[in-house]
């Protein structure tokens, strides 16, 4: 194998298991099923993988695993959303030995977000996670302050969903 | 759910989440030897595909023909031989476009904003891409069937009807991810 091509897939398999738990977790609040939820992962993975030649490390290497996953799931998610299958879902997901009200605020907290449209869920999962918001809006494609402004109003609609 | 209660619940998820990270690896493996493509490289790899085969179809029309006989006046001749020249060019062209379309979907590079736009674009000229060659494509197997004798009327026929069919579901399909992806974005933009 040549260096370069070493290189690459030590990249690739160091990238993967320090950001797996984060790609796991943006697949899984765009996911409407597990094969849904199988697919994005291994689009999203694949696109990290033909991406790492490109990234020059401009930005953080978070941040550009942010914006591949993200992209990824909000172009090419497609299935309309059946909430039947999230049970299959979040059986796969949630371990066996969790409480049966840890596992329903769970499921209550992905419902509330799977709500919003898929540009402000991923406002929101961002902010989650708390990225600075100058990255925000570098992944999302907007100003700081359109960050900050975009954000408050998705969490007005998240609050008034919450309650009502 | 306070704001704060939906943080805390989303950091809860790393540990559940957890469980997933060893299927990683084994997608990891598969994907560095090459077992595993995207579904946007496996388009791009038929549309060249179908790049290099459909001139191909020009040669063999003109022969099958010449075989088969045809039972028309010479209006309709040229009719037909002008439809075999648009339905074999357009698609064509249709599928080398595609090629380079693809092109232009850059995830790795993109903002969500852009990608989505992206997305959105190649969508939309699939879409056209193959509803144009489908009408191009009925019109053609309608003059050749009634061209040639009614064996092969049948066959056309039936066949028009079944790439009707066949278009019409894509195109209905291809219309609602499109309407999706660009309710999405409308409403992000009515926002801004």
């Amino acid at each position: 194998m040549k260096v370069n091509e070493a290189q690459k897939r030590e990249q690739f398999e160091q990238c993967t298991a320090q950001y797996s738990t984060l790609i796991n977790k943006i697949c899984y609040m765009y996911a409407s099923d597990m094969d849904n939820f199988n697919d994005l992962r291994q689009e999203v993975l694949i696109n990290v993988w033909q991406g790492l030649e490109g990234f020059e490390n401009r930005a953080k290497l978070s941040t550009w695993i942010y914006r591949v996953s993200l992209n990824t799931c909000i172009s090419f998610t497609n299935k309309e959303r059946k909430y039947s299958s999230h049970d299959e879902l979040s059986d796969n997901i949630y371990s066996y030995d969790d409480s049966q009200e840890h596992m329903r605020q769970l499921k209550e907290m992905y419902q509330l977000i799977d709500r919003l449209n898929r540009l402000d869920k991923a406002l929101i999962l961002l902010w989650l996670d708390e990225v600075p918001y100058e990255e925000i809006g570098s992944i999302m494609g907007i100003s700081r302050n359109n960050v900050a402004s975009r954000l408050r109003r998705a969490k007005e609609k998240l609050t008034l969903m919450a309650n009502s | 759910m306070e704001l704060d209660e939906l943080k805390n619940k989303w950091k809860a998820l790393d540990e559940h989440i957890k469980s997933q990270d060893n299927k990683i690896q084994h997608l990891t493996d598969q994907i560095i030897a090459g077992k595993v493509k995207s579904p946007l490289d496996t388009l791009r790899r038929h549309c060249i595909i179908a790049a290099i085969f459909v001139p191909f179809m020009l040669p063999f029309f003109f022969w099958a023909y010449d075989f088969v006989g045809l039972t028309c006046g010479e209006s309709q001749k040229l009719l037909l031989y002008t439809l075999t020249w648009l339905f074999v060019g357009f698609t064509f062209v249709r599928e080398v476009y595609f090629v380079f379309d693809l092109k232009g979907i850059n995830i790795s590079k993109a903002t969500a904003v852009e990608s989505l736009q992206q997305t959105i674009r190649f969508r939309n000229h699939y879409k056209w891409g193959v509803t144009i060659d489908l009408i191009i494509g009925i019109v053609f197997l309608a003059v050749a069937f009634t061209s040639m004798n009614q064996m092969f009327m049948f066959g056309g026929i039936v066949g028009g009807i079944i790439g009707s069919l066949v278009g019409i579901k894509m195109y209905r399909f291809y219309n609602r991810t499109i309407n999706n992806l660009e309710s999405a974005l409308r409403e992000w933009n009515e926002e801004s």
